[in-house]
């Protein structure tokens, strides 16, 4: 049964991409400058608003708390700093995700600025696309400035880089939170192109846990039944698979990261962003603006 | 009415099913690949900020955060109420094998010492078991809590037997295995059963993998003189059970078969068990 559902969802993609292969290179080549164009704006939009200075500098101090708890023992340290100091990066990510990502669209529609960019040649979901890709350079950004520093916090404390500190799962598993960042970024902006930022903002936390809740919801769908059922199956197929990009616990417990499953994750994270974006774009192109 | 928006529209919404199709079946093979604990919402305990860091996806850190509050019971002499707060950890945090560790010790010995009734004393011992054996559920692939419980039926409980076979699974599953636990056990527990051949058999390993282990040559040693000790066995024995007794354990002798083991009757002495004397040129230099 899956194999032909697999086949039917490659059949329709397959058979998109070749009714619109006329108009897919000539629109990409106008679609690239345009999104940058976009992408730069944001970012340079949110330098000004000093969100992204603000949250790197409370994420350190975050850091750095934990490097100095002392009382604990050796393989204790190695595992709160670990897993403490990688949540820290997520939880960062996740709000600045949340605050700037629910001001890039609803803030640009209510003070109609959005009006001047989309009367230019920039077409509907080149100003989504820029503004998603615009949000993800500013995560990627954080991201990998409290990356350095937290590897140079771990390489500099003895204890930890003596109790079996692994930097290749550590940094897959910061690429995993990254992934999982950018998945949570794109339903920040589809659910921004619908609502105004304050919803955007409550429903965006909403959307972080019900996600970080996956395998209570699917342990839910095996204990519920009849319709019950098939209503939790259909909110687990639809939820965002967060919780699988959690690879802390696995480096802080010395538990190698599984290569193909993260992998496969990381692929099955992209498709649900593509779909989360197209959703993103359609809603908006229909939005009075 | 503009078709040619309304099929660009129509194409993304076929574009978004197709990906959708093409990701379901995915998902599953992930979800498989890549299982995960679901939080279990009654056996989170600890302040509204452990719940909120639980449920908002960031397990671990509840789970740090619960471990530092048990730090503090445990130097405040609070033992009791050090448990519901070791379940909620492993129950965060399924792979936090010190948190394991610490909960099943914590029950076996310092909450069985605590207890006033034998009865008591027993439910305990068993709950460090179950503990260590869902501990090992949660990480079949991690020597540390096989040894903990092996520890557990070695040195608190008594039963030898039950120890045994978890030490060989050690020995024959994990070549890293920190030997000096795992095979010194295991040859102590030959020794107490008086399973001379056995014994030396282990103690024979040890030093052929590390000839500077002084525990095996010494042991060999003592062997080479007391195989065939009767006396020395009978001390043994005393021994034991003087120990069980302290302990409120059933006591240890030749001829029980029941859960703490058999003590071997001492071999003839025509029939001197392989690998003795003990020869310390055939295992190298000791330094």
């Amino acid at each position: 049964m899956t194999h032909i559902i697999t086949a039917v969802g490659l059949i329709v993609v397959v058979a998109v991409i070749v009714a619109a292969r006329r108009s897919i290179f000539p629109a990409s080549l106008h679609a690239f400058p345009a999104v940058y164009r976009v992408a730069r704006m944001t970012v340079a939009e949110a330098r000004r608003r000093k969100v992204m200075q603000v949250g790197f500098l409370l994420a350190i101090g975050m850091l750095l708390s934990w490097r100095f708890i002392s009382y604990l023992s050796p393989g204790e340290r190695y595992k709160v700093v670990l897993d403490t100091g990688l949540a820290t990066i997520s939880f960062a990510g996740m709000l600045l995700t949340i605050f700037v990502g629910a001001f890039l669209i609803p803030t640009e529609v209510e003070r109609r600025t959005a009006y001047a960019v989309l009367a230019k040649p920039v077409k509907r979901f080149e100003f989504v696309l820029g503004k998603y890709l615009g949000l993800l350079a500013l995560v990627g950004a954080l991201v990998v400035a409290l990356s350095v520093v937290f590897a140079l916090i771990l390489v500099l404390d003895p204890e930890i880089r003596t109790g079996g500190l692994n930097l290749k799962d550590l940094g897959f598993a910061i690429l995993l939170s990254y992934v999982a960042l950018a998945i949570f970024g794109s339903l920040v902006i589809l659910v921004s192109t619908m609502t105004s930022t304050t919803m955007t903002v409550i429903v965006g936390f909403g959307l972080w846990i019900v996600g970080s809740l996956q395998s209570t919801v699917q342990n839910l769908v095996s204990h519920a039944e009849g319709g019950q059922q098939v209503l939790i199956n259909v909110i687990y197929t639809i939820m965002p698979k967060l919780e699988n990009f959690d690879a802390r616990w696995l480096v802080s417990n010395h538990v190698p990261i599984p290569p193909v499953p993260a992998l496969l994750t990381i692929g099955g994270g992209l498709i649900y962003l593509a779909v989360v974006l197209i959703l993103a774009v359609l809603i908006f192109n229909e939005r009075q603006v | 009415m503009n078709p040619s928006r309304w099929t660009n529209r129509g194409l993304l919404v076929l574009l978004a099913l197709g990906l959708l199709l093409g990701l379901y079946p995915l998902q599953a093979k992930i979800d498989k690949a890549m299982p995960r604990e679901p939080v279990v919402l009654r056996d989170l305990e600890g302040p509204t900020a452990v719940l909120i860091a639980a449920v908002g996806g960031f397990r671990g850190v509840a789970a740090n955060l619960l471990w530092l509050k048990i730090d503090e019971l445990w130097h405040g002499g609070e033992s009791w109420q050090m448990v519901p707060l070791f379940r909620a950890v492993v129950s965060l945090d399924p792979h936090f094998l010190l948190a394991w560790e610490s909960y099943g010790w914590h029950c076996a010995w310092n909450l069985n010492n605590l207890a006033e009734t034998a009865l008591e004393r027993r439910a305990w011992l068993d709950q460090g078991i179950d503990i260590y054996r869902d501990g090992i559920r949660a990480n079949p692939d991690k020597y540390d809590l096989y040894l903990s419980l092996a520890w557990l039926y070695y040195d608190r409980v008594k039963e030898y037997d039950q120890a045994e076979p978890i030490y060989i699974f050690v020995r024959d599953k994990f070549p890293d295995r920190p030997r000096y636990v795992t095979d010194h056990s295991l040859a102590h527990i030959y020794e107490k059963n008086w399973r001379v051949a056995d014994a030396v058999a282990v103690w024979r390993d040890c030093l052929r993998y590390d000839s500077k282990d002084h525990i095996a040559r010494s042991a060999l040693e003592w062997w080479s003189q007391h195989w065939n000790d009767p006396a020395w066995r009978q001390k043994l024995l005393t021994d034991e059970n003087n120990f069980r007794r302290a302990r409120g354990l059933p006591p240890f002798h030749y001829g029980q078969f029941q859960l703490q083991g058999v003590l071997h009757p001492t071999p003839p002495a025509d029939q001197m068990p392989p690998g003795l004397p003990y020869r310390p040129q055939d295992y190298g230099p000791a330094q």
